[in-house]
């Protein structure tokens, strides 16, 4: 299996972690505003799935099923929880796409490196403050 | 059946202490971190394919590494730089840019530093993650004469917000316009990064990419502050 192939196979299996996590986390946001987010958010995640068995299939590789059920982090149970669970699985997510970029070429790592970004966008609204590198938090240099 | 784990990762703080003094030197030694970088590389979270990750290309195997052009070498050197080492070059300039910018908004609105400060800790660690050791070009709350430097006036902020001698004889923006003018700043940070990711790979590629991805996370929540 190639590194271009692992990767994206990865970034979908991310995404579909994310699905399910935003299903779970959306509702114990305390705001009508993060509730609104987080339901576009898992809107995004949605059809990133379908992005990315595009690029599979382009690949000529089948994609992977989401799994009924993942584990998560901790235990959901309020507003605090809630949004640390979504900033991580935006991290998540961003360092999926961040794999992609390190391996992929012309436009598929083009494309990546806008998801990233998509990811980190949210990963900080749900922090409320900026994180220096996006997708690469327990792997930085020095 | 094991369940994929959703778990995220340790959370390190890369706000390390400005240096707001000194000279950059740009140390030319981006393309000799990929090693330690890859030893980090953790399967990612949710991953249902265990066992599919590879080892990651070198940082420093850009395509077209035998073609000798450098149209964005600031200044030829004795050592002939490498294509990441130039791209690398290029991001660190385009950071020491955006440390000016939050440098002269600093100077002309000095009860903004506070807020900014994350912003600005953030491309100084970008600065330190591209070529280690840089500090910014600039003095950074003394940067009155900035302008005489290249990295502040290649990024100057519009004259509304920017140092200026009569800017009392205008109105004051208020901290919502200097925090959306900053976000615009941010917004073509992130997009150029996206550009500058085309010609590298490997590590070089996922660090200036997590760059952009920072920058577009500050533009979007510099647009919403007031």
């Amino acid at each position: 299996m190639s590194d271009v192939v692992s990767a994206v196979l990865a970034a979908a299996a991310a995404e579909n972690a994310a699905v399910y996590g935003y299903s779970v986390a959306g509702a114990r946001l305390a705001t009508n505003r993060d509730k609104n987010a987080a339901r576009a958010a898992y809107d995004a995640h949605r059809a990133q799935v379908q992005t990315l068995t595009q690029w599979l299939a382009s690949l000529a590789t089948a994609p992977v099923p989401p799994a009924p059920v993942y584990r998560l982090p901790g235990p959901v149970a309020d507003n605090a929880t809630a949004r640390a669970l979504l900033a991580a699985i935006e991290e998540s997510t961003a360092a999926a796409y961040a794999d992609v970029v390190a391996v992929a070429t012309a436009e598929l790592q083009h494309d990546a490196a806008l998801y990233l970004q998509a990811a980190a966008i949210r990963e900080a609204q749900w922090r409320t403050t900026p994180v220096p590198f996006p997708g690469l938090v327990g792997r930085l240099p020095g | 059946m094991p369940e994929p784990s959703l778990r995220g990762r340790p959370w390190v703080d890369r706000r390390s202490v400005l240096r707001l003094l000194g000279v950059a030197t740009l140390g030319l030694v981006a393309g000799c971190r990929s090693g330690k970088q890859r030893a980090a590389l953790a399967s990612v979270p949710g991953s249902t394919t265990p066992g599919s990750r590879s080892p990651q290309p070198p940082a420093t195997s850009a395509p077209g590494a035998n073609t000798s052009a450098t149209p964005t070498s600031p200044k030829p050197t004795a050592s002939p730089l490498s294509p990441d080492q130039l791209v690398a070059q290029r991001v660190a300039a385009a950071e020491q840019a955006l440390l000016a910018a939050y440098d002269a908004v600093a100077v002309a609105h000095p009860e903004l530093v506070g807020r900014l400060a994350p912003f600005r800790a953030d491309h100084s660690a970008h600065l330190q993650g591209l070529v280690p050791g840089a500090s910014p070009s600039t003095t950074a709350t003394s940067s009155m004469a900035s302008s005489s430097t290249a990295p502040a006036t290649s990024l100057a902020l519009p004259g509304t917000i920017a140092p200026s001698t009569n800017a009392s004889a205008l109105s004051p923006p208020t901290s919502a316009q200097i925090f959306q003018q900053l976000a615009e700043v941010e917004r073509s940070a992130a997009a150029a990064r996206v550009s500058d990711v085309a010609s590298t790979s490997g590590s070089l590629a996922r660090l200036i990419a997590s760059i952009g991805g920072c920058e577009a996370a500050h533009a979007a929540l510099l647009a919403v502050a007031t």
